[in-house]
């Protein structure tokens, strides 16, 4: 046990406890002087009266200078300290969110720094006896986690250094009842779990956590650190890959989502660089506490697994500034013409525009004949014109189309339209149509898959096209055929066939601009390039966030190694399917069950919110939690000491104070003689 | 009245202009050797009438002359030729406490006390009786013996004048030693404060009275000493120890009031107890009155 003064400056004023003797000695010096004959009509009044008067004013003195001793003590804030010979457990909770990389104040420290100082200095106010566990909010695998607390104040120190930003969200109810069980191994001794955190409110008052029990046995203490806004609270929310894949030599679109929660409009720049070198850079505007989208395209990359990272200027931390995503580069697909090319009109042209293979579409034309045989595993599109069709399909066309294929059938290229035999195989008919003036082309469904990346552009797509000559497409009713395109009373110009995993496509026109406007419009590129790069999931690669455990679909031993961004090389394994938490935005290869799985972790774009609690009132999570400022490292440790059973000692010093000042205005007030006594009880002796 | 023929602080000339037609007698007889005033213990050694003196209280009734009251509307007492003279003792106190005086212009006790002394020294000399006076504190300190005509009183009375206090009372101790000395069957005059235990004064009384003496005690006091007219907390010095005490003296002025009242009370009991006469005077009361009652 032990006591502290936590306003230790007060002592000072200790000397004014003796100010009552001295001016008692000094009034004695000045007292005024009587001399009389004899004393013995005193000593008559009361023989022990002189004795009496002295104790009577030595003890008035004795609890004046009490009185003034107390009030002294009491403003040095005595707390008396522990219990059981000084054992306390502590659970050091440090807050590693995103958040706590913002600024503590003007001198550039970060949240973090000043938590893990307050850390350090509460970590070196440990007694013999005394133990102490390290947790972070963010689970870290680069942070051992100890089962019980320890003593060790080196190995404690250590594990301070080791702490580093993290990009996830802190979980305060899931760490607090870690903390508890943790301290629950500590036996009995006064236990305490402390938080250093910023409060921030993005994580202590999300909606839907549940609240902790409060825990009687152990003391719950929240430490504010400082905190000052940062100067930008932008974020990287989310990095997209095109939903088609991605394909070697073609240009590869990162679609950015940037958070901006801060209460004025910031100008973002960002720049995505692969791990080949490339790199792209694009700045945009993002509104006041709102969101915008922005596209890097990273030039093409060769076939095989890729990693791209974006930074974000002037974002809120530099963990929420960072992001990075992991894919794999599709072979480049195989397009087969059947026949001539040239009957094709322009479409050899829009697929390819740099030439076969440019873009990630290679080129072969093969004779019916060879038709099958020209079915690769590469081979994503085969066009045939409506002629070749009305013969029928071969079974292994069919067969390639159900696999996953896109047949595309489509008229020959001619001056203007010319009848078609019909196509018994497809169940369609055609019928001849010519258009004075030329009528637009529209869309006849807008979310079809037949229309790829175009499926967003919504009723602007193909709205300056202009259809002169055309097949219209009689589609059997009821059937599973789809109308994509059109005219603007309904007829049919292209139509889409699910068929097994794949699809056919039956196009009435013609990519020649004498039956349309279709191949002058820059969205026929997009059009049949999707045609040939159907909608792919990018299975390789997961999005995950900091902070969030993951599932993944085997059990047992798992090795993480880093890919991209910060170092790392862990080996475990899976508890009950989950994948320890990425503290830190990067690419992880997770290996495993036989499998590899890329995993790309991103960070909490929320942290980016400087929305700080304030005041002290327990937050929802931890109803039963003190709430503290924690100034500075001395702050932080005396509200730590304060709270030990013991208590403070200024309300008893007050109380001992009062009731001094209350006796000593009583024996002041006493007579210091009894009452005089009758004359006739005084002794006659003769 | 005899004259001086000097001036002495202790007997000026208007106090001893006062003391005229004052005598001092005893109240039982003497055994003066010489002839006096004051009956003898002897009896029928001579009844030869000698001359009319005046009636002094203590005389007996009987010794009244009434046919010369019928004549002169005088009380005469018929002088026989065996009266014989008083021996008398003055013992003074000179304990420090006799210091002490209540106001400036006012005398001290001692000083009073010598006057007191002085004057009775003069008229037992001037009315033909021998005295002496004795000076105590603790224990005897001087013996101023007695003559038998006023004009020789010088000595005495320069010693008296030159007399200071010193040291602490102590009358039973210094009686003791005084007693022994004392003439037989004497007028013993004993001038102090008493400001001591009253046992103490009982016990001194009881060695004079025993011895026969006529013993009569003047108690001299100042006026200003029977309350206490200070007030506040101050520190009280006694004159004789130097010890000293705190003191509130308005808490204890009530108190101190009816000690000193039953002091006094005490010893004016304690005297009659013992056969003493007893005067309680103030250095403000004038000398004559108080030998005219003495």
């Amino acid at each position: 046990m032990g006591l502290a003064l936590l306003g230790a400056g007060w002592l000072w004023a200790l000397p004014l406890a003796a100010a009552p003797i001295a001016l008692h000695l000094a009034w004695r010096q000045r007292r005024r002087r009587v001399q009389m004959p004899s004393l013995v009509f005193f000593q008559r009044l009361d023989p022990r009266l002189h004795a009496r008067r002295r104790l009577r004013d030595r003890l008035i003195l004795a609890l004046r200078c009490l009185a003034i001793l107390a009030v002294v003590l009491a403003l040095a804030q005595p707390v008396w300290q522990g219990w059981g010979g000084g054992r306390a457990a502590v659970a050091i909770v440090i807050d590693t969110s995103a958040s706590m990389s913002m600024p503590a104040g003007p001198g550039g420290q970060t949240r973090l720094q000043a938590a893990l100082e307050d850390a350090g200095a509460l970590v070196g106010e440990l007694r013999d006896g005394d133990r102490a566990a390290i947790l972070t909010t963010v689970p870290d695998l680069q942070v051992p986690v100890l089962p019980a607390p320890i003593g060790d104040r080196a190995r404690l120190r250590a594990l301070l250094d080791a702490i580093h930003p993290t990009g996830g969200a802190s979980d305060p109810a899931a760490v607090v009842l870690r903390a508890h069980a943790l301290l629950a191994s500590a036996g009995p001794v006064q236990r305490t779990t402390l938080i250093l955190t910023d409060l921030q409110a993005h994580d202590w008052d999300a909606a839907g956590t549940a609240a902790v029990p409060v825990d009687a046995s152990a003391r719950l203490l929240i430490a504010r650190v400082p905190a000052q806004a940062p100067a930008s609270q932008l974020a990287i929310q989310e990095i997209l890959l095109p939903p088609h894949g991605v394909v070697a030599n073609r240009p590869v679109p990162l679609r950015l989502t940037l958070a901006n929660a801060g209460p004025a409009a910031a100008a973002a720049a960002c720049t995505a660089s692969d791990d080949a070198g490339r790199s792209a850079t694009a700045v945009t505007s993002v509104p006041a506490h709102g969101r915008a989208a922005m596209t890097l395209v990273l030039p093409g990359a060769s076939a095989g697994s890729h990693w791209a990272r974006v930074t974000l200027a002037g974002a809120a931390t530099e963990v929420l500034g960072e992001g990075f995503t992991a894919f794999h580069v599709a072979p480049a697909r195989t397009v087969v013409l059947v026949g001539d090319a040239a009957a094709y009109g322009l479409l050899p042209l829009a697929l390819a525009p740099g030439g076969s293979g440019a873009f990630g579409i290679a080129l072969t034309r093969v004779d019916p004949a060879g038709l099958a045989a020209a079915l690769g595993v590469d081979t994503t599109l085969v066009a045939m014109t409506l002629d070749q069709a009305a013969h029928g399909l071969p079974d292994a066309l069919v067969h390639w189309v159900e696999g996953g294929g896109t047949l595309v059938v489509l008229p020959a290229d001619a001056a203007a339209a010319a009848p078609v035999p019909a196509l018994p195989g497809l169940g369609l008919t055609t019928a001849v149509v010519g258009l004075t003036p030329p009528a637009p082309l529209v869309v006849l469904e807008a979310r079809a898959d037949a229309l790829g990346d175009c499926a967003d552009a919504g009723d602007n797509l193909f709205a300056t096209v202009r259809v002169a000559s055309a097949l219209t497409l009689g589609l059997p009713h009821p059937g599973p055929w789809r109308s994509v395109l059109g005219l603007t009373d309904g007829r049919t110009l292209l139509a889409a066939l699910p068929r097994g995993a794949g699809r056919i496509l039956v196009s009435g026109l013609a990519l020649d601009q004498r039956w349309s406007s279709l191949p002058l419009d820059p969205a026929c590129v997009a059009l049949v390039q999707g045609w040939a790069l159907p909608r792919v999931a990018v299975a390789d690669a997961r999005a995950v966030r900091c902070g969030e455990p993951v599932t993944m679909p085997w059990r047992g031993p798992v090795h993480l190694l880093g890919v991209a961004g910060p170092a790392l090389d862990w080996q475990g394994t899976l508890v009950d399917g989950l994948l320890p938490p990425l503290a830190r935005p990067g690419v992880v290869l997770a290996q495993g069950g036989g499998q590899a799985t890329l995993l790309a972790a991103a960070a909490d774009p929320g942290e980016a919110d400087a929305t700080i609690r304030t005041g002290l009132t327990a937050p929802p999570a931890l109803p039963g939690a003190e709430v503290v400022e924690g100034a500075s490292p001395s702050a932080v440790v005396a509200a730590w000491r304060r709270g030990e059973r013991g208590g403070s000692l200024v309300v008893p010093l007050l109380v001992l104070a009062a009731a001094a000042l209350l006796g000593e205005g009583l024996l002041a007030s006493l007579p210091s003689v009894r009452r005089p006594v009758a004359p006739a009880r005084l002794g006659r002796a003769a | 009245m005899t004259t001086l023929g000097a001036t002495w602080r202790c007997l000026p000339p208007h106090l001893a202009d006062s003391l005229a037609g004052i005598t001092l007698g005893a109240r039982r007889p003497m055994g003066g050797a010489h002839q006096g005033l004051h009956r003898s213990t002897r009896h029928g050694a001579s009844v030869e009438f000698a001359e009319y003196r005046p009636y002094v209280p203590g005389d007996p009734p009987a010794r009244i002359d009434w046919p010369a009251y019928a004549r002169t509307d005088r009380y005469l007492v018929r002088r026989f030729e065996e009266e014989t003279s008083l021996q008398a003792a003055i013992l003074l106190d000179c304990s420090q406490s006799l210091a002490w005086r209540g106001a400036a212009a006012a005398p001290t006790k001692l000083g009073y006390a010598c006057s007191l002394a002085a004057a009775c020294l003069f008229v037992l000399t001037a009315q033909g009786d021998r005295a002496q006076v004795t000076t105590f504190s603790d224990r005897p300190l001087a013996r101023l013996a007695g003559t038998g005509s006023a004009p020789a009183l010088a000595p005495q009375l320069a010693a008296l004048d030159a007399l200071e206090p010193a040291g602490a009372g102590d009358i039973a101790a210094a009686l003791l030693a005084i007693a022994p000395q004392l003439p037989r069957r004497a007028l013993v005059i004993l001038i102090s404060d008493f400001l001591q235990a009253p046992a103490t004064v009982a016990n001194s009384l009881v060695q004079l009275t025993r011895a026969g003496h006529d013993v009569r005690l003047l108690h001299v006091i100042d006026r200003a000493e029977l309350t206490l007219r200070e007030r506040g907390l101050v520190e009280v010095e006694d004159l004789e120890t130097g010890e000293r005490i705190e003191a509130d003296l308005a808490e204890l002025a009530e108190g101190y009031a009816h000690a000193v009242t039953d002091h006094l009370e005490e010893i004016k009991r304690i005297a009659h107890a013992h056969g003493s006469a007893y005067q309680l005077v103030d250095t403000s009361t004038p000398i004559a009155r108080v030998l005219r009652s003495l």
